[in-house]
């Protein structure tokens, strides 16, 4: 089949197997990817790329359900003024992710700024969901109270956000290099920068 | 691409009848859901003999999610994080716990309720979590007319947990009776990941309520990823027979009866830890229940 996708900001036209994942189409056909990962579908991890902004395991994504997606891996995402915010926060800490796990555990934080980000946006369109929730939800309702939901109980109790959500999103990486509370510390911060930066821009 | 290697063919129908009347013409072919399990498999790429994929993303019945006064209905398409989104209005903590531990965020917004159903000869927490639950999941069959039934979600499976309709009919929705919240209490555990340590993990599921000192309508289900999925009314009578509070022998006795049946219905990979750990876990809620039933 054709595939036809954004992988890091350029344009790909690709002919692949349907099935082929995409940890083996970034390896073998596009090139310059460090991908370290070679679980070929156990989920280690180490193969997180950014999906339309949502952190997604490429050994477990077939080329037929990428065609126009925007794809974003470790190599391009380290480009972005994103990542050096998140980067700035590790310096701040001076805590960082070990080298083998650097790439997936700065995806799965920009994963959780962007759900907060989407918090953020569905609360100032004035987009909530009722408690006794709706009779039927559409596709994309359900996708932002999703995010709603997710982010708001990031922020639960003191505005920051919390080590539960935190866990779990990082349970997708095995490595305990670095502490949760940490990490906790790292998020709060790397979405300050960038929030501060977002206003100044605005 | 590797010589010889065929590209699968890929179905998108846009209605559940297309995607029956797909999978009637090409009974080789298969039906793709999330696909976390599917590609998780050794060997699954490259692989010669692929199998033609009918991808069931495209259709809209199959990701609605509707809430009723007693039951909150999902489509098979709907991922497990939504579910567990809309659960957080409706479900008890405890489920909404139990839900949670499937797998990461990340595999969360992947797999589907269908997908997670409908693995051939795996079972994880969702299908002991929903039949524990006493859900109906509404199946499709693959015939000329198409016709579908609602059935209880322990009879997807047979004791040694093979899925009973892989090829024969497509998943289509899940009704959990939210109703039950208030009156049953819920408990849910599992020991190691099903998908990564499947020969040493166990599922275990009971929902039950104490009525002056006993066990009433207690639903238990114990699932051995690779090997047994485990539903027995017999057990359930033998344990709405006890009467709280009750010792410690009573409880030891009780399990190993569950060791005993667990061994008759596994299949021959089952490891005897599996066995010893689901026999311990009832002794350990069992215990619990008893704990909580002397504290009044």
């Amino acid at each position: 089949m054709r595939l036809n996708c954004n992988i890091n900001g350029s344009q790909y036209s690709l002919v692949v197997n349907s099935d082929k994942p995409l940890s083996v189409i970034l390896r073998e056909q596009v090139l310059a990817f460090a991908e370290n990962s070679q679980c070929q579908g156990a989920q280690c991890g180490n193969c997180l790329v950014l999906i339309n902004g949502s952190a997604a395991l490429s050994c477990l994504i077939p080329a037929f359900k990428l065609n126009g997606a925007s794809i974003l891996t470790f190599e391009g995402f380290q480009k972005t003024r994103f990542c050096h915010d998140i980067e700035r926060a590790y310096a701040d800490i001076g805590n960082q992710p070990c080298p083998q796990c650097y790439p997936s555990k700065t995806i799965i934080i920009e994963s959780i700024l962007n759900k907060i980000d989407k918090e953020n946006q569905s609360r100032i369109s004035g987009f909530r969901i009722g408690s006794g929730g709706h009779p039927e939800l559409s596709q994309n309702q359900q996708n932002d109270s999703s995010a709603n939901e997710q982010a708001a109980r990031s922020r639960s109790g003191t505005g920051s956000i919390s080590s539960e959500l935190i866990a779990q999103e990082m349970a997708m990486s095995s490595c305990q290099c670095i502490e949760l509370s940490d990490l906790e510390k790292i998020i709060n911060l790397a979405y300050k920068y960038r929030s501060r930066r977002r206003a100044r821009r605005s | 691409m590797p010589e010889g290697l065929r590209s699968p063919t890929v179905f998108t129908p846009k209605s559940i009848s297309e995607a029956v009347a797909f999978k009637f013409r090409n009974p080789n072919a298969r039906f793709w859901a999330g696909g976390t399990y599917i590609m998780s498999r050794p060997g699954f790429y490259p692989n010669p003999s692929q199998r033609d994929i009918i991808s069931l993303e495209g259709i809209q019945d199959l990701t609605r999610i509707y809430h009723a006064d007693r039951y909150l209905e999902a489509g098979a398409m709907v991922t497990i994080q939504q579910l567990l989104t809309m659960g957080s209005f409706m479900f008890s903590k405890e489920l909404n716990n139990a839900i949670n531990s499937i797998g990461s965020s990340v595999i969360r917004n992947q797999a589907t309720i269908g997908g997670a159903l409908c693995t051939s000869d795996m079972r994880f927490s969702l299908s002991c979590i929903l039949a524990t639950m006493n859900a109906q999941v509404e199946i499709r069959m693959v015939s000329k007319s198409a016709n579908s039934r609602w059935i209880p979600v322990s009879k997807l499976y047979d004791r040694k947990g093979i899925f009973l309709f892989s090829e024969s009919a497509l998943v289509t929705r899940v009704r959990i009776p939210t109703d039950v919240t208030s009156q049953y209490q819920f408990i849910s555990r599992t020991l190691d990941s099903p998908m990564h340590n499947p020969s040493e993990s166990v599922i275990f599921g009971l929902q039950y309520s104490i009525n002056q000192g006993s066990i009433a309508t207690p639903n238990l289900c114990i699932a051995l990823p690779d090997s047994c999925f485990y539903m027995s009314q017999d057990f359930d009578n033998l344990l709405s027979t006890l009467s709280f509070p009750i010792t410690q022998e009573k409880a030891s006795r009780i399990s190993k009866r569950l060791a005993s049946d667990l061994k008759q219905s596994v299949r021959q990979n089952a490891s005897p830890l599996q066995i010893e750990r689901a026999a311990r876990l009832l002794d350990v809620v069992l215990n619990e229940i008893n704990t909580n039933y002397l504290a009044g």
